[in-house]
């Protein structure tokens, strides 16, 4: 080497460890700026604190600079930026210009109350090493062409260090190149790239930087003021999906208190292996309490919910007990679709309303490769089935392992928690369309997609303690979007003129259990339980949005001797109200409700089968995103021939032109007393 | 001791050594050093300013084109100095670009390399963008914690910058339209402004899901419960009198006030992220001022 490139190394080293480059062992400063330990969470009163609890709105999936998928599309929000974006800041969106000046920008129409960061943990490091040309490796044979071509890298990257690992149990004749690939060692972990050294480490310690930046920005967004403006959660993205079928899970975590590593599919490559390590973890910590929010059981091809163990054999009750332990919570919806129901079999299973935001494959390659690697989505896949199973397995186990309660998020892989509008849905990228260099034209994203929904929570007041017990006891909704308030309560004793009084809440907890609740034991006699569901439009609708109600509905699910069932129960409103949408405007038509309340009782209800309980809460009809674009544009459907390509969907008779808005409760369960 | 000092081997290793230090100072010496900028140069940064600004440029701002100007300069010198260019992914890929431009036909790592013995990337734009950015963030470094003493000063001296919203404490009475239709809401118009007419007290309303009283509302909590027209009418009547009706996102309100908290400076809490990031921006500004200055005195400016 020529000594003047000697001497500019040495002096390169010496000037960057002087003005301090990043490195792996960077403190988190906890708590941000302050000398003083700030008060404990659990004895924080904060301005709003109710004890009949607020309902708070909020979104716990989303994905910033550090997730190989956004970023590899072009992606470089930070988890600082993400969290201002949700206190209500304008961002700078992709794509941006080669001077760096974003060519979009969004902001919230309203802030959110709470949000966690949720980057894909299995690649941090991977992702560290090939963008910082401080590392070694940065000029490693992965991370030239993960730089030079990053939609293909997405694919490598994720297809071998996550997505492959089952095929060794799974051997595919037809594919003996993959088959012999060297993929779940002997230890059974996944190995990392090759890059990442003996044992991943390099990739395990490049890891530290994006987590401590996670940790830093969490930490800082928390508003620990009496104003309890904004709660933030540590979290990360578990991202199992053996031959890309899903088995994602969001881990959110109670406080700052976790472990130092986030553990990934690569080193705990099975749901069991992840409870296990984060129980381990968490008992070394302080006051680290955490949970598992599975998502898109629509994308998992009948694994999310098949009752079977690492080894393939059938659960055991431990099992059952680790997964309703640590996983209380499932998305019902977000930006790739509902996983609610499919509506396909089974008595009462005629839901009409289950083709909502429905995405016509069953796993993450749906929309590539030809579609060669997806197939139909399938019934047990989808929530509703899931809890009917989960009441099947209670009988056999004595545990039920799928006792869900419903949240929704938005699953943005532009940094954007909360952007769940439909009006100017910018794309959230990740496994939809990328924005990398220019604006897309045409449809901001897949037309399957959608722009995802919210989490809303009723706790006593927005904190990480009171948000996360709330979590925890399921007293929690999932929105597609919009911001209904939703309060139910169950019980056998719930006066009848609930909704006529001034102590609903009240009346409710006194007489009753909130949504995600078990109902007490029947009384003597041929009592039946009642649900009282209490549902508020948006106050705020967007442009376009209905903004008001058509109506309320009660999916109850039940196991007897003949075997699952469920019927589905209008109880307030009026399916035949006639609403609608102008098409060639967008605007709502026809009159809907503010406001509904009922409460309805199980007239068929028999004690001695177990059931659950859920309200599904329904808007009128509004324009759809994709409907919306294609009006904007000018797309008329009269001259397909003259229909510009990229905005074919628009006359894709396939995808719905209008959506009804929703929310879906937390169910409330009941088990016979024995 | 002396003949070890005669041997001509160490003559010529000490003297070997002088030349080397004298090359790498000689070396040194002369890339430390940048051109002031020219008059023309100078009148395009002026024209480029005022086409953005929309205002003259007098003789102040002048100088601090000329300034800033030359300082970009010394960064850009300074990366080059410390090689940042050659592991720069943008700076490659634009080099990549630039040979491409050319016309030079080699293997990629070649048409950089030839790219880079040309030094085409002092002659562009957008690498000695990249590169002053570079330096930029180098030389801030990793800031480190911030102490409460030095936040509560940045806090003490930009107290105006940050306020508590006004909040309002009312009771109401609602009345609700059977559906929303402009009929049903004429309707319940009529009962509401009956209501008020005969005394809102002691009427018998409908029921409200959060509630009949309402303390400490902020404008945000009043649009995020009733939406409508609510929270502008809190903010305009007299306390202590029924008012109304009010157009919520939901039905009809009468309205009365019982404490009005007009909007009042925060505290240190409620603001702590707001002053975290002035903080930042203060000390990453003093910072990279300090590295400025550091290196004007190193480098040699040619006029």
């Amino acid at each position: 080497m020529h000594n003047a490139s000697i001497r500019r190394l040495i002096l390169l080293a010496g000037v960057l460890s002087l003005l301090g480059c990043r490195t792996s062992q960077d403190p988190v400063p906890f708590p941000d700026g302050g000398d003083t330990p700030p008060i404990a969470d659990t004895e924080r009163v904060c301005n709003d604190h109710n004890p009949l609890k607020n309902a708070y709105f909020g979104d716990l999936h989303v994905h910033t600079v550090y997730s190989l998928d956004a970023n590899t599309q072009g992606t470089i929000i930070s988890p600082d930026q993400s969290y201002r974006f949700a206190k209500g800041a304008t961002l700078g969106i992709q794509p941006y210009t080669t001077e760096g000046e974003p060519l979009r920008f969004a902001q919230l129409s309203r802030p959110l109350d709470f949000a966690a960061v949720t980057d894909h943990a299995e690649l941090f490091g991977e992702v560290e090493i090939c963008t910082n040309p401080d590392y070694l490796q940065y000029n490693a044979p992965e991370c030239v062409f993960y730089r030079q071509s990053p939609e293909n890298a997405f694919l490598f990257f994720n297809l071998v260090a996550v997505g492959l690992p089952d095929l060794s149990q799974t051997p595919l004749a037809a594919l003996p190149i993959i088959n012999s690939l060297p993929l779940i060692g002997a230890d059974g972990t996944v190995p990392r790239l090759p890059y990442c050294g003996l044992g991943g480490t390099q990739c395990l310690d490049a890891a530290q930087t994006p987590w401590n930046d996670i940790r830093k920005a969490a930490d800082t967004h928390y508003d620990r003021s009496d104003d309890c403006q904004f709660t933030t959660f540590v979290g990360y993205e578990w991202t199992g999906a053996p031959l890309s079928n899903n088995l994602h899970r969001n881990v959110i975590f109670k406080t700052s208190q976790v472990p130092e590593l986030p553990p990934a599919f690569q080193e705990y490559p099975e749901p069991e292996n992840l409870w296990s390590i984060l129980d381990e973890l968490c008992q070394l910590e302080n006051d680290c309490e955490f949970l598992t929010i599975p998502h898109n059981s629509n994308l998992s091809a009948g694994l999310m919910f098949d009752p079977v163990d690492k080894n393939g054999d059938p659960y055991t009750r431990a099992v059952a007990q680790a997964r309703q332990r640590n996983e209380p919570l499932a998305e019902i919806y977000q930006h790739k679709g509902q996983s609610e129901c499919l509506g396909t079999s089974g008595p009462g299973a005629e839901d009409e309303l289950c083709g909502f935001e429905l995405l016509p494959y069953n796993n993450l390659t749906g929309d590539r490769f030809g579609g060669v690697n997806t197939g139909e989505p399938v019934e047990q896949d989808f929530l509703r089935e899931a809890l009917k199973d989960g009441l099947r397995l209670e009988l056999e186990l004595g545990v039920n392992p799928f006792k869900y309660g419903f949240i929704s998020s938005s699953d943005t892989h532009l940094g954007t928690p909360g952007l769940t509008n439909e009006d100017n849905f910018p794309g959230h990228g990740g496994a939809g369309a990328a924005a990398t260099d220019e604006v897309p034209p045409g449809l901001t994203d897949l037309v399957e997609y959608s722009p995802g929904g919210l989490a809303v929570v009723w706790a006593e007041q927005n904190t990480r303690t009171s948000l996360f017990e709330a979590l925890r006891r399921k007293e929690v909704y999932g929105t597609s979007g919009t911001r209904p308030i939703v309060r139910s309560f169950g019980g056998f004793d719930l006066p009848d003129d609930l909704c006529e009084r001034e102590d609903f809440v009240a009346a409710g907890y006194q007489n009753g259990v909130p949504m995600g609740a078990d109902l007490p034991p029947a009384p003597a006699g041929s009592a039946a339980p009642k649900m009282a569901v209490w549902a508020m439009a948006d106050p705020q609708p967007d442009t376009q949005d209905a903004g008001v109600l058509q109506r309320i509905q009660i999916i109850k699910g039940w196991h007897d001797a003949t075997g699952k069932h469920e019927q589905v129960f209008d109880i307030a409103g009026d399916a035949d109200n006639g609403a609608g949408v102008d098409m060639s405007s967008c605007t709502p038509t026809g009159t809907g409700f503010a406001e509904l309340c009922s409460v309805w009782q199980d007239s068929n209800f028999d004690p001695a089968q177990r059931a659950f309980y859920y309200a599904r809460v329904v808007e009128n009809p509004s324009c759809r995103w994709s409907s919306r674009q294609c009006l904007k544009a000018g797309i008329s459907c009269a001259d397909p021939s003259a229909v510009p390509e990229e905005f074919a969907a628009c006359c894709d008779d396939t995808y719905p032109r209008t959506i009804q808005e929703r929310a879906w409760t937390s169910p409330i369960w009941y088990s016979p007393q024995s | 001791m002396r003949s070890i000092l005669r041997q001509p081997a160490l003559h010529f290793v000490l003297i070997g050594i002088a030349i080397w230090l004298f090359s790498w100072y000689r070396d040194d010496l002369a890339s430390r050093q940048v051109d002031a900028p020219t008059a023309q140069e100078i009148t395009e940064l002026v024209a480029d300013w005022s086409s953005r600004s929309g205002r003259i440029a007098d003789a102040e701002v002048r100088d601090a084109l000329v300034r800033e100007e030359i300082e970009r300069r010394m960064l850009f010198a300074e990366a080059l100095r410390l090689g940042l260019h050659l592991h720069d992914p943008v700076v490659l890929g634009r080099l990549y670009q630039d040979a491409v431009f050319l016309g030079i036909d080699a293997p990629q790592d070649e048409m950089i390399d030839t790219a880079l013995e040309l030094q085409l990337h002092h002659g562009d734009d957008l690498i000695r963008r990249r590169m002053v950015e570079r330096m930029r963030t180098l030389s801030v470094g990793s800031i480190p914690r911030a102490t409460r003493e030095e936040l509560q000063s940045v806090f003490d001296a930009h107290t105006s910058n940050w306020t508590q919203p006004a909040r309002v404490s009312f009771e109401h009475i609602y009345l609700r339209p059977s559906d929303s239709s402009q009929n049903a809401w004429a309707d319940a118009k009529i009962r509401a402004d009956q209501m008020l007419q005969d005394g809102p007290n002691g009427a018998t309303d409908d029921p409200f899901l959060h509630g009949q009283t309402f303390d400490n509302m902020t404008a945000r909590q009043l649009k995020d419960t009733f939406g409508g027209q609510i929270p502008d009418a809190l903010n305009h009547h007299p306390e202590h009198e029924w008012f109304g009706p009010v157009a919520s996102h939901y039905g009809w309100h009468l309205l009365r006030i019982s404490r009005r908290e007009p909007e009042r400076p925060a505290n240190f809490e409620q603001v702590r992220v707001e002053v975290m990031a002035l903080w930042e921006e203060q000390t990453k500004r003093q910072r990279l001022a300090q590295y400025l200055q550091h290196l004007r005195a190193r480098y040699r400016i040619n006029s």
